[in-house]
């Protein structure tokens, strides 16, 4: 004892109160290769042609129940006086051509697709109101769900803005599109990504200089799903029309 | 005389009691891993990696599969992937990187199958090759479009479509 100063004493003590408020996030062992990501998403809606190929392909990756979407093809037709009709049969699963067309006698004069999937907002709703912390943001920028945490009280299902949540019927929790964690975390593209015919889907890091992805972000015109929320979207749509909401 | 804060020290014994039980309680209701990278329980990071991925994309199909490859190559769809239309996971081989049995679906030889993307619909983009309507078209090479046995591939190679 005798070789301990008190201002050893003291500046031990200090330390020791400041350990605590140190994230054990900071002090844990070295992290894998796939937390060097953030992830981002692009739809070019010039280039998609309403196949479904994204939905059904997603159905089969992430074993989504019937009725249940976790992305989905929305059609869109507008008419010459401004009105807009908005289908979606089946979440456009089996394709637009053998269901019946709503603006079949309105004769509309500009008409496009447009792909929607979660839209892994940086200030998103659903974590915000996550009672349990089940819902939170990924350090890769992906929106994800603990299904062991979650305690199925749909709050976040109401929260979203976009529609992009469900109520798994088989678990009775919560769940979403997780841009295919699973995959992006192995090096593949998100399962809708791959199988896109026309490469309307669009995948990449925002750390990795030079991607497609950052090039396409810095030069071509997008926009994101209802800005005014300031839910701040990491899907970008290219060529968006005023009447998608 | 009794004491008058009796009532008061007991209901703050009881209180006091309630918090240390809780605080006691506490460290055994949240995660061990609850916190590593945020308001989160970090371990579910790793358990939602763990998933095995069901499509593998073309670059996995064409180290096996050459013999459409020239075609592919050359015709209009050599930037369609191959798992858009192929997904036959089994094939009767459970070693193939696809072999999920839950899904076991054959490719769709029918018209449909090539109406789905190449059928005129209003909505879709204007320079999307090969727009127009299937039944027109097949009138105009001598085919009955009501026979729904004619597939378009009888014509047409889905590897490499044109004439």
């Amino acid at each position: 004892m005798a070789d301990k100063t008190r201002r050893d004493i003291i500046k031990a003590g200090l330390g020791g109160m400041l350990a605590v408020f140190i994230p054990k996030g900071l002090t844990a062992e070295e992290s894998p290769d796939w937390f060097e990501h953030y992830w981002v998403y692009i739809i070019d809606i010039n280039a998609c042609i309403g196949c479904g190929a994204c939905v059904r392909a997603d159905k089969r990756e992430n074993d989504v129940p019937p009725a249940f979407f976790r992305t989905w093809v929305e059609r869109y037709q507008v008419t010459e006086d401004d009105h807009v009709y908005v289908d979606s049969p089946n979440g456009g699963k089996n394709g637009f051509v053998s269901v019946d067309n709503p603006a079949k006698d309105a004769k509309p004069t500009k008409g496009f697709f447009v792909p929607k999937l979660c839209n892994h907002c940086r200030h998103t709703p659903c974590a915000q109101v996550c009672p349990v912390n089940a819902s939170y943001i990924s350090p890769q920028g992906v929106v994800l769900v603990d299904k062991q945490r979650c305690i199925g009280c749909g709050y976040c299902v109401q929260a979203c803005p976009y529609g992009s949540r469900y109520i798994d019927p088989r678990t009775h929790t919560a769940d979403k599109c997780t841009w295919c964690f699973h995959r992006i975390t192995k090096g593949l593209q998100p399962a809708c990504v791959t199988v896109c015919p026309t490469g309307a889907r669009k995948f990449g890091d925002l750390k990795e200089k030079g991607s497609e992805i950052r090039k396409i972000l810095s030069t071509a015109l997008t926009n994101v799903l209802k800005p005014e929320l300031n839910t701040e979207p990491f899907c970008f749509y290219i060529g968006i029309d005023k009447a998608v909401r | 005389m009794v004491d008058p804060y009796l009532y008061i020290k007991r209901a703050m014994i009881i209180v006091v009691a309630i918090i240390i039980m809780g605080l006691g309680v506490r460290p055994f209701l949240i995660p061990a891993s609850f916190g590593q990278y945020g308001e989160f329980r970090g371990d579910h990071l790793y358990e939602e990696q763990a998933r095995d991925p069901i499509h593998q994309g073309s670059d996995v199909c064409a180290g096996c599969h050459d013999e459409n490859a020239g075609a592919i190559a050359d015709g209009g769809h050599a930037k369609v992937p191959c798992e858009t239309c192929h997904f036959q996971p089994y094939a009767g081989d459970e070693n193939h990187p696809n072999a999920h049995p839950e899904v076991t679906n054959a490719p769709d030889r029918s018209r449909d199958a090539c109406a789905i993307c190449h059928q005129y619909l209003f909505s879709r983009p204007e320079g999307f090759p090969r727009q127009e309507d299937m039944a027109l078209h097949m009138e105009n090479n001598g085919a009955d479009p009501t026979d729904s046995e004619i597939g378009c591939i009888e014509c047409h190679n889905p590897h490499s479509p044109g004439m």
